[in-house]
């Protein structure tokens, strides 16, 4: 289904943007982390213990299957970009863990250094996981953004890139439980693998999906979300004042943009794009579909400010339909 | 390139290469535990084995990682001990060349050869063998087969690990195995 809006979803078009930094910072973060990570933890296991790359191989297969199938049914209305839903699971797959690899262990030994083992054991990685994993998983769902942001246009599809940087690290990270319990039993790489493997099924197999999807929803509605009522306004008015993540520009209607197209920061006049630092930094924002273009009709933007409360309201102020 | 897209995108590796670096030099800035004179450590493997470990002869270490509560690493200088306890070994001798791979694994240019047996004052079977390589030093894995073993390895370049030798063979003969 598609309405006059609705951005396009197919082609690598939505990807392949070079005159964009987002996409040089994208693939050099790849490349870091599968430099960090892919040849010791990914590669050299595999040559090594290749039963438990087999053990791996086959139920993390049918996981994304399944997966991959539910989160592209969660949108009935626009099917995201396949490229950049690659995209992001490239980007949990092989940035988010080799990034957080070492960070875990560093910040599992600080812990155990500052409380003692028996609160690490219990604690540790219910600490470190969070703070490191879902850091570097939501960052991916803002590399898609820097790439693309014209197809997130609402809080879903930040969840679906989100649950696709998830799915990503989930499979990666299986992978490495995997090798590691290959490695640690001392009997055989296929018992320990499926022990692992087994108990990683039964308890949180959807986790990092969930988790990342809950990350890239938040995202999501930050970025498409044009109440404006908070902060409010310094007393006298006169100087905007950026929304939540600075993302509810003032949209004015420009002439030479089509429907759907994404707005940005740029995009904004000088006045109002004065405090906007993440809007000067470039974060898109776009239109939703059907929302009334503000007109600012004066020097404040008490003209411009949305219902408050709302998200995608009619403002009170003077639109055009 | 497209103007306003630079800053973001710094900002992206920033953050990113910011996990990379920041917890690591956390890390490293605060001073790990050392190991006090009459220290026990208990080692409790996630299938049920556990051994207490009297760590007195490597009084002055520092306890430098910890993988759960399964092992221990120790460290002074550049040379290290790590402990660790594992259950359900149904053949020293197979975990033997399995820890070798994994040595393997984490130190490309270290082999380990088995030197012989070694069998500890309380009885308990053993297997002895040497690091040899850019690192050297020794590797005990001892245990009943069919029940908990414990492994302790000491290495570091050639010459700084050498006078521990006898402390930490005493750690060996005095670990006790409790499930």
């Amino acid at each position: 289904m598609s309405s006059p809006a609705t951005v396009p979803s197919s082609s690598t078009h939505a990807f392949w943007h070079p005159r964009r930094w987002g996409l040089w910072a994208y693939v050099l973060l790849i490349a870091l982390g599968l430099f960090t990570f892919g040849f010791s933890s990914l590669l050299v296991p595999t040559a090594i213990a290749p039963g438990a790359f087999w053990v791996w191989l086959v139920p993390n297969t049918v996981l994304a299957v399944v997966f991959v199938l539910v989160i592209r049914a969660l949108d009935a209305f626009e099917k995201e970009p396949g490229a950049l839903l690659v995209a992001a699971f490239v980007w949990g797959a092989f940035a988010a863990t080799g990034l957080a690899i070492s960070a875990n262990d560093a910040l599992l030994t600080l812990i155990g250094k500052v409380t003692g083992p028996q609160f690490v054991t219990a604690w540790g990685p219910a600490l470190v996981g969070p703070t490191t994993e879902e850091w570097l998983k939501g960052l991916g769902v803002i590399a898609v953004l820097l790439i693309s942001a014209k197809h997130v246009q609402r809080p879903l599809d930040g969840l679906i890139y989100g649950a696709m940087c998830g799915l990503g690290f989930q499979v990666v990270e299986n992978l490495t439980y995997a090798f590691n319990g290959a490695l640690e039993n001392p009997n055989s790489d296929v018992e320990g693998a499926l022990g692992v493997t087994l108990i990683r099924f039964m308890i949180g197999v959807g986790s990092h999906t969930l988790y990342s999807g809950i990350v890239g929803l938040g995202l999501g509605y930050a970025i498409t979300q044009t109440d404006r009522s908070w902060p409010p306004p310094p007393p006298g008015g006169g100087r905007a004042v950026p929304g939540r993540l600075g993302c509810a520009l003032p949209v004015e209607r420009r002439g030479d943009r089509p429907a759907g197209h994404a707005w940005r920061a740029a995009d904004a006049p000088p006045q109002a794009r004065r405090g906007h630092r993440v809007l000067r930094a470039g974060l898109p924002v776009r239109r939703p579909p059907g929302l009334p273009v503000v007109r600012r009709d004066g020097p404040g933007r008490a003209a411009g400010r949305h219902h408050r409360g709302g998200g995608h309201r009619t403002p009170h102020a003077a639109v055009t339909p | 390139m497209e103007r306003g897209t630079f800053l973001p995108a710094l900002g992206l590796v920033i953050a990113s290469v910011a996990m990379l670096v920041v917890p690591v030099w956390v890390n490293a800035s605060v001073a790990a535990p050392v190991v006090e004179p009459g220290h026990r450590e208990t080692l409790t493997d996630p299938y049920g084995g556990q051994i207490v470990g009297e760590l007195d002869p490597l009084a002055g270490w520092q306890v430098t990682a910890r993988s759960g509560a399964r092992s221990l690493t120790l460290a002074r200088d550049r040379a290290t001990v790590t402990i660790k306890v594992v259950s359900n070994v149904t053949d020293l001798e197979r975990w033997f060349n399995r820890q070798a791979r994994t040595i393997l694994l984490s130190e490309r240019e270290v082999n380990v050869c088995r030197t012989g047996d070694y069998v500890t004052p309380t009885g308990l079977p053993g297997l002895h063998g040497e690091l040899r390589g850019s690192r050297t030093g020794e590797i005990y894995l001892v245990g009943r087969p069919g029940g908990t073993a414990y492994g302790v390895q000491l290495s570091g370049p050639p010459g700084q690990w050498e006078h521990t030798r006898d402390d930490v063979r005493q750690v060996v003969d005095t670990v006790e195995v409790t499930q």
